[in-house]
């Protein structure tokens, strides 16, 4: 069903061989912040699948299927995703010539206009694919269009992540949006291409070595993201390679450190921990609707960072090992109970891909994931542009 | 002592009379003004009518103007109350015809009458704290006590009644008759803040008493370009100073609430409102703390063919700022083919940097014999570039002190250097906030700000004679493709393709009044095979986002050695001659 790559069928049938991979990654990524920019080696056959992000035209047709048939948990998920500000139809855009993230105190500007504008395009079109209400599909249209009609500097000091998370969700929508939505006019998309090539990309063209892992992380699902709807394979194979071997935090061994599951940001604080699993599960979303499969690296490395991370914010107690981060910056000596329990919207899509769509896993082995997404259900929205969010909707399976 | 004050007051109160009743005559640029000592400042500034100080000429000169000085001690302050317009209408002041022009910042002493035990007795009328003396052109030294004056060239100071008494050892001359010198001015050449596009060519200065230097506090310099930016200062003389010779630097302050959000250093934002001073072919010597200095101003600023020399002789500084170039906030600063030698104290380094030097590239660049080190690196998060240099700490140094002493600086590229018996040290700073500031390339846009490493370093090509670089593996460091002799061992955890020379080298440097040699035995020189230095091959430093570039954001190949030769094949001798073997065993480096 999958066409996967040489790479991913080692890892898969040989295990031998997946030690020493993963032992040559480790020796690769000499922890430094230079980068060779070489060509990647090429991880997915032309072309691309679409809609191919986090929802396929199978998913857009379950999730509108479940919700006509008023099922559950659709019905009530589709419920708190409509009542959501930013499904709203009368969103109106509010698109400028220049953003700015930036920490300096008395910078930034325009992010917040940016941030709920992506959320409301993206949520637009869900709901336009769930009720067909062309309002929705409108609305979506005229923020995406409204932006790459005036959108020019993007910049700060934390423009990366401000790139990152925005265009993941701009390009949810328009990915979304060109495959169902026939008048969205072909040179309005190529504006949007444009945009997503020459405003986003370059923010986020080198990740960001020097930062905690949800820096890179953003900036690779923005990547991947871009490359699926811009059709640039080299794109899609640069974010992927840095996913399985990148020299930074964000790439998968580099962001769940250890087998127990413990997150780079685990001594940080919560919050970012989920934030940063959040992204990677998304990444892995793209590449299973493309054909591959990302979740499964390293013996299921992601899953291990969702149960450890789950397990805690559950109120159990999860063994700790100092570790200081792949840029040497951030050392911690202990797990940190910032934002301990306020779980986000990111577990319901691992549990159900564990749960429901591969075979072969123990319920134990998902088991902390399954109890935060039953906690959560329906989930809600992914605190503001980070993650989806509204996974119970977006993700939720039909049980066998 | 009313001569003196009368010689002092004299031009300023010409000036004064001049402006009250006139005399400024309209401004006709561009134009050429004349000064000669025996000049006058109520003449027209003519050739035939030049006018006495060079002063008066400054506050007539207009951007495009020349101001040209005939030979002469000029014992004045110059400070330019406005500059030049642009880079085509810069205001000059230069030496005419090459003469011989120093500005003093000392008065000549006289009045001195015989006291006890040797010594002569002369009375200031104010109260001084900071003083030096000279005699006959030799700085005397300032001892505590009285007993302490028993030598020749020694002398000591009260205090009596607000007046300072001065009781000095002039061996068996008589300091009426020799020339005696106090220095009294802290300035010699200057500006108002942010005068800009002055040039200044050929002109000594000497003995000037101005303060010691920080950078996070006031910055004075013999010449101080005082917040001013595109300065030319170029082949003048700047020695017995206090402190600093040529000041680039702004006056900073401590940034004691930094943080992510404010951190230090954040004042500055436009690159092109700072700094690209032009400080070339200048002799800077006998100065107390550093040759030049500054925060921001070394910004896109070339600092290049300039001796420098003696620094902090006498010991007499004691601070931790003390250098024959010492900068910070120099971005895209190009530091080349300088000679830096004898920089004293254990806090004296060749070339000290930081916090914050992105962009910058030291190249072909002679250090060697100072107290401390000879590159002291701090605080950066890089990329910097270190070529062709040629750096040789004193046979007598501490055995383990390191040459090249890199604390919080990341990405420092050391590419094609002679370094001998000069290892280095590695290392952060621990116990201290080393969170600094990386910008967008070639900009003072803040980018980021975070700790500093000791990571991405970069050793290519490079001949260590006596000793090796002797670090630990840095994060993300590499080495490869040098030669090592005489001892030195290549790095345990790099230098695949490294090699070691089979004989010594013999290697030694020669200083003479103005330059040095090297010599060696180069039949030590073993050529391998070396990469193409390109900016690629040394890799993308994606913190700053920049490869190795020049300032303008090109891309830099290292591709010529410390001759200027160009490589012409991949296989040839590390370090900074390309032609081994043919070259000659002597070799003047300045």
């Amino acid at each position: 069903m999958h066409s996967l790559n040489v790479y991913t069928r080692l890892i898969r049938y040989n295990k031998w061989m997946l030690t020493l991979i993963i032992f040559f990654f480790y020796m690769m990524s000499a922890y430094g912040q230079v980068l060779k920019l070489e060509k990647p080696v090429a991880y997915h056959p032309k072309p691309f699948t679409h809609p191919g992000l986090l929802h396929s035209a199978n998913d857009l047709q379950r999730m509108k299927d479940m919700v006509a048939l008023g099922r559950e948990p659709w019905k009530s998920a589709f419920e708190k995703f409509r009542s959501h500000p930013w499904s709203s139809a009368s969103r109106e855009p509010h698109a400028v010539q220049h953003v700015e993230r930036s920490l300096l105190i008395g910078a930034g500007k325009n992010i917040g206009n940016l941030e709920k504008d992506v959320c409301a395009a993206y949520q637009n079109a869900v709901m336009w694919s769930v009720t067909g209400d062309e309002a929705h599909a409108k609305t979506a249209i005229k923020i995406i269009n409204a932006w790459a009609e005036t959108f020019k500097v993007f910049d700060g000091t934390d423009v990366e992540l401000g790139a990152g998370l925005n265009v993941f969700k701009m390009v949810s929508a328009a990915e979304i949006m060109r495959a169902t939505y026939p008048k969205w006019k072909q040179e309005d998309i190529e504006k949007c291409k444009m945009m997503f090539r020459d405003v986003f990309y370059p923010p986020i063209q080198y990740f960001a070595l020097w930062a905690h892992g949800n820096w890179d992380l953003a900036c690779m699902k923005g990547m991947m993201a871009i490359a699926v709807f811009n059709d640039d394979h080299e794109m899609f194979d640069r974010a992927v390679d840095f996913y399985y071997k990148g020299p930074g935090n964000g790439s998968l061994l580099h962001y769940i450190v250890n087998e127990e599951g413990q997150g780079q940001e685990s001594g940080r604080d919560q919050p970012h921990s989920m934030l940063g699993i959040g992204h990677l599960a998304e990444m892995c979303e793209i590449g299973w609707n493309q054909g591959m499969d990302m979740y499964s690296f390293a013996q299921n490395r992601l899953l291990k960072g969702f149960e450890y991370t789950a397990r805690y914010n559950l109120g159990e107690d999860v063994p700790f090992q100092p570790y200081t981060d792949i840029s040497g910056r951030f050392p911690a000596d202990k797990i940190s109970t910032n934002g301990r329990g306020k779980l986000r919207s990111i577990f319901e899509q691992v549990y159900n891909h564990y749960a429901f769509r591969i075979k072969g896993i123990p319920a134990d082995q998902y088991r902390y994931t399954k109890q935060a997404a039953d906690k959560l259900r329906p989930e809600g929205a992914g605190f503001n542009a980070d993650n989806a969010g509204f996974g119970t909707l977006f993700f939720s399976l039909p049980q066998p | 002592m009313n001569k003196v004050i009368i010689f002092l007051i004299f031009p300023l109160l010409m000036q004064f009379v001049d402006k009250a009743f006139g005399h400024v005559p309209a401004p006709v640029s561009p134009k050429s003004i004349y000064v000669s000592v025996s000049g006058s400042d109520r003449a027209d500034g003519s050739v035939t009518k030049p006018l006495r100080t060079i002063s008066y000429a400054v506050s007539r000169a207009m951007p495009g103007d020349r101001i040209l000085v005939s030979a002469g001690v000029y014992r004045e302050s110059v400070v330019f109350e406005r500059g030049g317009s642009s880079e085509h209408k810069r205001i000059t002041l230069q030496a005419l015809n090459q003469a011989k022009v120093m500005i003093k910042g000392s008065d000549r002493k006289t009045g001195w009458v015989k006291d006890k035990n040797k010594l002569w007795k002369c009375m200031l009328d104010s109260f001084q704290t900071g003083m030096m003396l000279f005699f006959n052109d030799k700085k005397m030294v300032n001892v505590s006590t009285l007993q302490e004056c028993s030598n020749a060239l020694r002398w000591t100071k009260t205090m009596e009644n607000g007046k300072t008494i001065i009781l000095a050892n002039f061996g068996t001359s008589d300091p009426n008759v020799g020339l005696t010198e106090i220095l009294v001015r802290n300035v010699g050449i200057s500006a108002r803040s942010g005068v800009d596009y002055l040039t200044i060519e050929g002109i000594a200065i000497s003995q000037i008493f101005n303060d010691y230097a920080s950078i996070y506090a006031e910055q004075p310099g013999a010449i101080d370009t005082k917040n001013g930016k595109y300065w030319n200062i170029i082949g003048c003389s700047i020695s017995e100073c206090h402190a600093v010779g040529i000041s680039i630097g702004i006056p900073g302050h401590v940034y004691a609430d930094a943080n992510p959000g404010r951190p230090e250093f954040n004042d500055y934002t436009d690159l092109a409102s700072v700094g690209h001073h032009k400080i070339k072919e200048n002799h800077i010597f006998n100065c107390g703390q550093a040759g030049v200095f500054g925060l921001i101003g070394g910004t896109s600023s070339t600092i290049e063919d300039n001796l420098i020399e003696n620094i902090n002789q006498d010991g007499g500084y004691t601070g931790n700022e003390s250098a024959g170039i010492r900068l910070a906030m120099a971005v895209d600063a190009t530091i080349t083919h300088n000679l830096i030698r004898r920089v004293y104290g254990k806090n004296g380094y060749g070339v000290f940097l930081g916090p914050i030097f992105q962009g910058a590239r030291l190249s072909r660049n002679i250090i060697s014999d100072s107290g401390a080190g000879l590159f002291y690196l701090f605080k950066n998060h890089g990329p910097v570039l270190f070529d062709n240099n040629i750096l040789a700490m004193a046979d007598t140094a501490d055995k383990d002190m390191a040459g090249v002493k890199m604390e919080a600086s990341e990405a420092n590229v050391f590419v094609q250097n002679l370094f001998y018996n000069c290892s280095f040290y590695n290392g952060r700073q621990p116990g201290k906030s080393v969170s600094t500031s990386n910008f967008l390339p070639h900009s003072l846009v803040i980018k980021q700000t975070i700790p500093a490493l000791d990571i991405d370093h970069r050793l290519y090509g490079n001949l260590f004679i006596g000793k090796g670089a002797g670090i630990a593996k840095p994060a993300g460091g590499e080495a490869d493709f040098n030669l090592y002799a005489d001892g030195a061992l290549p790095l345990s955890w790099a230098d695949l393709n490294s090699s070691k020379a089979e004989n010594s080298f013999s290697f030694r440097l020669e200083h003479n009044q103005k330059g040095v040699e090297l010599f060696w035995k180069k039949e030590a020189l073993k050529p391998i095979k070396i990469p193409v230095l390109t900016a690629e091959f040394l890799g993308f430093f994606a913190l700053s986002k920049q490869y190795i570039e020049y300032p303008d954001g090109k891309k830099i190949m290292i591709d010529r050695d410390f001759l200027n030769a160009v490589s012409g094949t991949l296989e040839r001798t590390p370090g900074p001659f390309y032609q081994g073997k043919g070259l000659k065993p002597r070799i003047k480096l300045f």
